[in-house]
């Protein structure tokens, strides 16, 4: 019996070891099995391409995250649009208290555009599908500009192959766009050169954009890109500007953004997300200085950007609401001019028309546009009309009317006189400053509703002149002036990036919304 | 389990081993207690057997056995008695009581029948009868006030929504904070759903080192449920109905002096009541929203068994009306239990099954979103809710052929105000789930001091959950047509484990070991289908279906798995049966964690009444301390360094979100979370144990927190894993028991205390900010878990767990509240990032009261919670709207008195409300959670016996939640937004707490 018990005893210590430890099966389980793995992404070569929808998609967002992203941001500070109601007690970044408030102006690009983009350069992308990596490049530039041209100092160069890489200065930046441009447009060029059809095979299916999975229209918005940065330099490096703008222009480049390919815009299958913040969400509506300049030009356009209000204080007139104003009813606006957005819309990031301003401008300054700024002003002006799908350039290129005085029925103090004498006709007898506002003030409206570069271009030129807004919560920025940037976010770089952080503060002296930077004017 | 370790334990149970048969005998007999009065319930089993019997209400027994064996008698709180048969037809037995020590037997990690006098850390045990005495439609309900050491929060909504328990205190930052439910000595998840008629006793073990033997999950305490099992000899029919009617304990009060409007002016359709005086005022639509609460418990028993095999069958019916119209929850349970020896008497083999199905229907929404609430307590003074009533609150659509919402106030207010008519009839939610558990047990008496036991448990659950919002409902979220989600979702959780349990005396040391290994395999899936936003609506009109998805509707579908193993062992050496030593041991792998872990946990226990004279005061003295160590296995997919992809609903690949911390070059390994604590204890009797005192300090250090950092700007990625802090729980829990016999009454009162105090004593260099954002974003107050010697602290030494931040007021260096000069209103702080206080209570104290008279019954609980706060949307709403009676007040007032000037109401409680958004003066509506209620009451009357066919009868009356002796908040501060982590210390638009009153009868066949 006691011999008996001993053996047992024996084999089920032996059992209880032997089970311990097999975790040769644990391989692989900390994985979701229905998310897609690396493995399935190698077939048919989608490793290549398949984050660039994702990239495309969120330089200017293709969905509601755009609220938070610039909506609420420079598309007020551009008189483009402006929310009916009041968001947190007034406070933020519409009145220009910007600090700790929606971080989307960073987060969105940086999370889908640069942290994608180091994705592709870890899986060596640039060796395998050069093309590709050409595309996301690109994509990378839009991107990255808008978030330097919107904060100031970005970890560009090191950014994902350290965990903490070093802030750029805007001037280093710009000069890695345009690098980064070089290498784009050459590998892209190359592709084509070795097979037309590169792009068919490759790309198309990953592009959602209106550009359509042409390398050869890549070419061309990447080169529009690269004028326009050459233009935002100009004033600070002219020499840069001048060598930049006419690499750009060379036709052995590839060309510029026309009528032919159009706009660079990016569709979203599920509907334009404006449409949303405008009707189910009542968010959105038109800003006063988009509607009074194009009503007092007599604007075509006029009734393709906008709708007549229909509060019945309004006669059915166009009436924008004015900036950073304080409306804590929101039925007392909400009836002003709708954005005349379609659901099928796409979603700008550069307009076809912006080629052409920027050459009338590089002309105007003395650069080889291969046209005079007056070409290239009022071919412009044309290319804007047709786009919308309206007529009466001829008739609006005569149009020597000024914007109209904006007047508020619901708060009396809030409507403003004329700010600017500016006309449509050219006038080739007038100064440099009355040519490059006319020229800025036909870009603005043409660009209509993509506010980043439409605020960044009124901080460098000062064009079109701007209503200030009403309800500043920001000492820096007392009544009838003007925002120059965005703070940082406190979650993401503040407080997550402590060195990259002091060395912004370090270039710009403060993290202010009234401090300059680079390319901007001082005032 | 390879199958060749299976087959080595099936011949292992197979070759028991042979001994020689005598003949079997039976015995009968009495047995009584030392005054002679017969015992019931007292076990007899055949010694070294699992053959046995209990005695009857007149403690008679009959047992078969043979003629040479021993028999065993067994009885709580008597001492035990082993006699030889020596062919003996009739054997009585008188047992005397076990008058030094309250040794009763606890049930102990892993199912492990112990003496409570060799634990050495603090447990408390709830009878079923405390349980059952109240009972609510959610057993977890039940535990508030009931053990020491145990906080429950209500969850949001009725019916069907489990509360949050938590035990000791939050340890973990991001993971999960609530306990293991360990039924028969097996972890199974769902429990909250158990029919509780099914519970022979609740052990609560507060601390990590009651838990170590269950690892990762026990980290957080373990509730260890102990089911009936049927009796040897005898059967029992048992049926218990309830039957318990709610209101609402409480409402907001709103003014009912000013109409519909702003600034004064009348306002038709204005969605504000800051109009003129009226004089049709009344809040009554708020009252006449809800029906009576019903709540249904009916459940019938049976158990039954021979001397040698157990049964038990039950079926409980739970059907319940919430108070919300419309929100409807029933739930069937099944159970069957059987055990029976095998293998000649050897083999315990004990099996059982237990099916739950469940359906919730129409189960409301809180918040701002959706919740009848909202437009209900938001309804505009002076309007008619009647026009809006009728047709579900609905209105012929002409144009669209069909009814769709009546409400004129529907706008953005960064809300969703909707006919709360509407919502109960066209914004449904529905909920079915079913769980399956099936459990085997074989206990194999290998010898008379040795045992081995296997065991293994398939719980099998699926849950089917739709929603769907009619056509019209709120157009911020939901398209013209409708909308409607859909999710099917299953699991299980297959447990198995296998011990070897060794029980030896050698003269005055005894051992109590056992070795063990067991393994626990988790599946998860779920698909879920839906439209998406208000862009992304139905094909059709309500038609709520897969079919009428288009577009880029939601698709989403996840599959995952986790599989645990580990090996352990304990001893527990007793000396003298007065000192006990206890150590345990058990190493395990997770994959979820890229190392095997290891955690070890030793206590040291003394009775040392044992060494006390004989006295009549001081009858039991035990002093007891203990440390452990438990780890707490990874959130799945944390440690992953390459994790799948997601794609978004127009099928594009969203790039990785998260990642193990990257420093450039090196990706971290991230370590389990750790806990380590120490406890100590006492547990006193006096008076032969009429008064007894136990009192434990504990102190839990929870070291390598595991959470997300918001990555560096650059880094590649958005957000880093880390380990990164550490949070440290103090605290001390008491109970305080009574017992005593006045004439014919008995009074048996209790007290418990709990206090917990949780530090933030440390958070990782690699979180560069100064503070983790626990939870942001409710528009009044923020949760942050800050680094010691941040300035936010307020001259604290530590932060804590649930500490509430926001916008504060002003003060100069006197102490001076600083005002605008301009407006005159009140100055508050730059940020919403003042220390405003802490949601979690300072202490809890609670008074059980049982007194029994003849054949009545009369409990009482009395339930107090002293401190924490809770921020109240609600209120700032109310104010915001004009509606909160103080707004009312103010106005009656000719405006708000501040520093001397009268500032205009509405602008005064536009400002402090910041119009319902965020910036709000967030002291205004932080409220102190202190209050005293009487929990629950029960007077119960047990029928003489008139009938041998019917054992007992007993009607009660019973009510929850009857009153509140004391309150300071507007609404009960015991209801949390939800139970999660994040959503404590706030209220939101939620459906009041329900006062119920009742019946219920037991009758015993």
């Amino acid at each position: 019996m006691n011999q008996k018990i001993k053996s047992k005893a024996l084999w089920l210590a032996l059992a209880v070891l032997a089970t311990q430890a097999c975790t040769e099966d644990f391989e692989g389980l900390n994985k979701n099995q229905k998310h897609i793995s690396d493995q399935g992404l190698s077939y048919d070569a989608n490793e290549g391409g398949f984050l660039l929808p994702s990239m495309m998609n969120n330089i200017v967002s293709i969905t509601t995250s755009v609220q938070t992203q610039q909506n609420l941001q420079a598309e007020s500070y551009a008189g483009y649009l402006e929310p009916p109601g009041e968001f947190t007690g007034n406070v933020n970044t519409l009145t220009y208290n910007t600090r700790g408030r929606w971080p989307g102006s960073w987060t969105v690009t940086t999370n889908s555009v640069m942290n994608n983009w180091v994705a592709m350069y870890k899986n060596n992308i640039q060796e395998k599908y050069p093309d590709l990596y050409a595309i996301a490049l690109i994509a990378k530039v839009f991107g990255g500009h808008r978030l330097v041209d919107t904060f100031g100092p970005y970890p560009y160069e090191e950014y994902g192959l350290t965990a903490e890489p070093k802030f750029n200065t805007p001037e280093e930046c710009y000069a890695l766009f345009f690098k980064d441009l070089d290498w784009a447009v050459a590998a892209l060029q190359a592709a084509e050169a070795a097979n037309p059809d590169a792009d068919v095979t490759r790309f198309k299916r990953w592009d959602n954009s209106t550009l359509k999975g042409e390398y050869t229209s890549w070419i061309k918005a990447a080169n529009t890109l690269r004028l326009r940065l050459a233009i935002r330099i100009s004033a600070v490096d002219a020499a840069q500007a001048k060598t930049e703008a006419e690499k750009a222009i060379d036709p052995a480049n590839g060309g510029l953004l026309d009528e032919t390919v159009g706009s660079f815009g990016v569709t979203n299958p599920a509907g334009n997300a404006y449409v949303t913040m405008r009707d189910a969400w009542s968010d959105t509506r038109m800003s006063a200085a988009i509607i009074s300049y194009m009503d007092g030009f007599g604007d075509p356009r006029l009734p393709a950007y906008a709708r007549p209000a229909t509060d019945p204080a309004l006669n059915g007139e166009y009436r924008g609401i004015r900036p950073g104003g304080k409306h804590p009813a929101k039925d007392t606006y909400v009836n002003f001019s709708l954005p005349n957005f379609q659901l099928t819309d796409p979603v700008t990031v550069m307009d076809v028309a912006e080629s052409y301003f920027l050459r009338a401008e590089g002309a105007l300054r003395g650069f080889n546009m291969g046209g005079t700024a007056q070409e290239f002003y009022e071919q412009g002006i044309r290319v804007s009309i047709e786009e919308n799908g309206v007529s009466g350039a001829d008739q609006y290129l005569q149009s020597t009317s000024t914007m109209l005085p904006y007047v508020d029925p619901k708060t009396a103090n809030y409507s403003a006189p004329v700010l600017s004498n500016v006309t449509v006709k050219w006038d080739e007898g007038a100064g440099f400053e009355t040519k490059l506002e006319k020229i800025i003030t036909q870009k603005w409206i043409a660009m209509w509703p993509e506010g980043t570069e439409g605020w960044s271009e009124i901080r460098r030129t000062g064009y079109p002149k701007q209503y200030h807004i009403m309800d500043p919560q920001n000492p820096l920025l007392p009544l009838g002036t003007f925002i120059k940037r965005l703070t940082y976010p406190v979650v993401q770089v503040v407080n997550a990036t402590p060195a990259g952080y002091a060395q912004a503060v370090q270039y710009l002296g403060r993290d202010d919304e009234d401090v300059t930077f680079y390319w901007m004017k001082d005032n | 389990m390879k199958k060749w370790q299976l087959f080595l334990l099936m011949c292992l149970f197979l070759s028991s081993s042979s001994y020689v048969m005598a003949q079997d005998i039976t015995v009968t007999g009495r047995v009584s207690g030392s005054d002679g009065t017969p015992l019931s319930n007292v076990s007899i089993f055949v010694t070294g057997t699992n053959q046995g019997t209990s005695t009857n209400d007149q403690g008679n027994y009959s047992i078969h056995a043979p003629g040479n064996a021993s028999l065993t008698f067994t009885y709580i709180g008597h001492v035990s008695q082993t006699v030889a048969i020596n062919n003996r037809t009739s054997i009585n037995v008188t047992l005397e009581e076990d008058a030094t020590s309250l040794d009763e037997v606890v049930v102990t990690a892993l199912g492990i029948e112990r003496s409570s006098k060799s634990l050495t850390y603090n447990t408390t045990k709830v009878s079923s009868e405390e349980l059952n005495a109240v009972k609510s439609p959610n057993v977890l309900n039940n535990l508030a006030g009931r053990a020491a050491g145990v906080f429950v929060t209500q969850g949001d909504g009725g019916p069907g929504a489990a509360p949050r328990i938590v035990l000791r205190g939050n340890k973990s930052i991001t993971g999960n904070n609530q306990p293991l439910y360990v039924v028969d000595g097996i972890p199974v998840g769902g429990f909250a759903d158990f029919n509780q008629e099914d519970i022979e006793s609740l052990q609560v073990l507060q601390g990590a080192s009651a838990a170590a033997l269950y690892g990762s999950q026990a980290a957080n305490g373990v509730i260890l449920i102990t089911t009936k099992k049927g009796k040897l000899g005898s059967t029992e029919v048992n049926v218990a109905s309830s039957a318990m009617f709610d209101n609402p304990m409480l409402l907001p009060e709103i003014q009912t002096t000013y109409g519909q409007g702003l600034d004064g002016e009348p306002g038709t359709g204005t969605n504000d009541s800051w109009g003129p005086k009226i004089t049709n005022g009344s809040d009554a639509h708020i009252k006449d929203f809800f029906r009576t609460g019903e709540n249904y418990i009916n459940s019938v028993s049976i158990s039954s068994g021979n001397d040698k095999s157990r049964m038990y069958a039950s079926y409980a019916n739970t059907t319940a009306k919430a108070m919300i119209p419309g929100y409807d929850y029933s739930r069937h349970n099944f159970t069957v239990r059987g055990s029976t020896p095998i293998f000649r008497d050897k083999v315990q083999l004990d099996a059982s099954i237990n099916y739950i199905k469940g359906v919730t229907e129409n189960r409301n929404f809180s918040g701002w979103y959706n919740s009848p609430m909202f437009g209900l307590y938001l309804f505009p003074m002076g309007d008619d809710m009647g026009k809006y009533m009728p047709n579900g609150g609905a209105v012929w659509n002409e144009a669209r052929l069909m009814y769709t919402q009546n409400w004129p106030y529907i706008r953005n207010e960064h809300s969703s105000n909707q006919n709360p008519y509407w919502i109960i009839n066209q914004i449904q939610r529905d909920q079915n789930f079913s769980r399956t558990n099936f459990m085997t047990s074989a206990k194999w008496d290998i010898a008379d001091w040795l045992t081995a036991t296997g065991r293994t448990t398939l719980n099998i659950y699926s849950r089917d959950e739709e929603e769907r919002f009619g056509a019209s409902s709120d157009p911020t979220s939901v398209g013209a047509n409708g909308s409607y989600n859909k999710e099917i979702s299953g699991g299980q959780e297959w447990f198995s484990d296998f011990i070897v349990n060794a029980n030896k005396t050698f003269g005055d040391i005894s051992l109590n070991a056992f070795v063990g290994t067991s393994q626990t395999i988790w599946n998860f899936h779920n698909l879920e289908n839906g439209t998406n936003g208000a862009q992304n609506t139905l094909i059709f009109p309500n038609y709520f279906s897969a079919y009428a998805l288009q577009g880029n509707f939601i698709r989403r579908e996840s599959k995952t798995k986790e599989i645990n193993r580990a090996v352990m062992g304990a001893a527990t050496l007793g000396w003298q049966d007065k000192l006990f030593l206890d150590v345990t041991a058990r190493n395990e792998w997770s994959s979820t964690v890229d190392d095997a872990f290891f955690y070890p946990s030793v206590g040291l226990s003394y009775v040392l009444s044992e060494d006390l004279p004989q006295n009549d005061v001081v009858s039991h003295v035990k002093l007891r301390g203990s440390y452990a160590e438990v780890g707490n296995s990874l959130p799945f997919g944390a440690s992953e360094r390459a994790p799948n992809y997601t794609l978004d609903v127009n099928g594009n690949i969203v790039g990785r979100g998260a990642l193990p911390f990257f420093s450039g070059t090196d990706t971290i390994s991230l370590q389990p979370e750790r806990t380590k604590s120490l406890e100590f204890g006492v547990d006193l009797g006096f008076f032969n144990n009429s008064l007894n005192l136990n009192v434990t300090y504990y102190n839990a250090t929870t070291e390598d927190q595991v959470f997300q950092i918001t990555a560096p700007a650059g880094s590649g990625a958005s957000n880093f894993w880390i380990n990164g802090g550490t949070i440290q729980n103090m605290g001390i829990e008491a109970g305080l028991s009574y017992r005593k016999q006045f004439g014919q009454v008995t009074w048996s009162p209790s007290v418990n205390f709990t206090r917990n105090t949780n530090r933030i004593k440390q958070l990782s260099d690699l979180l560069s900010a100064d503070r983790f954002v626990l939870n942001s974003g409710n528009r009044l107050t923020n949760m942050y878990l800050l680094r010691p010697g941040s300035d936010l602290l307020n001259g604290r030494k530590y932060g804590a767990y649930h500490d509430l931040f926001g916008k504060s007021y002003q003060y100069d260096e006197n102490g001076n509240q600083l005002f605008d000069e301009e407006t005159g209103l009140p100055l508050l702080s730059a940020v919403d990032d003042q220390f405003i206080g802490n949601a979690n209570p300072d202490f809890l104290l609670n008074w059980n009261n049982q007194f029994t008279y003849k054949n009545f019954t009369l409990s009482f609980l009395l339930d107090s919670r002293w401190g924490g706060l809770v921020a109240s949307s609600t209120e700032q709403w109310l104010d915001y709207k004009g509606l909160s009676k103080r707004s009312g007040e103010a106005r009656d007032a000719g405006g708000v008195v501040l520093n001397g000037r009268t500032i205009d109401a509405q602008t005064y409680y536009y400002y402090i409300s910041a119009a319902a958004d965020y910036n709000a003066a967030s002291q205004e509506y932080i409220f102190d959670s202190t209050n005293i209620r009487l929990r629950e009451f029960a007077l119960g009357y047990t029928l003489p016996k008139f009938t041998d066919r019917i054992r007992s009868i007993n009607v009660s009356l019973i009510a929850r939640n009857l009153f509140f002796l004391y309150k300071k908040a507007p609404f009960d501060p015991e209801l949390a937004y939800g139970t999660t982590n994040g959503s404590q210390g706030f209220e939101n638009f939620q459906t009041p707490s329900a006062r119920s009153i009742g019946l219920s009868l037991r009758v015993g066949l």
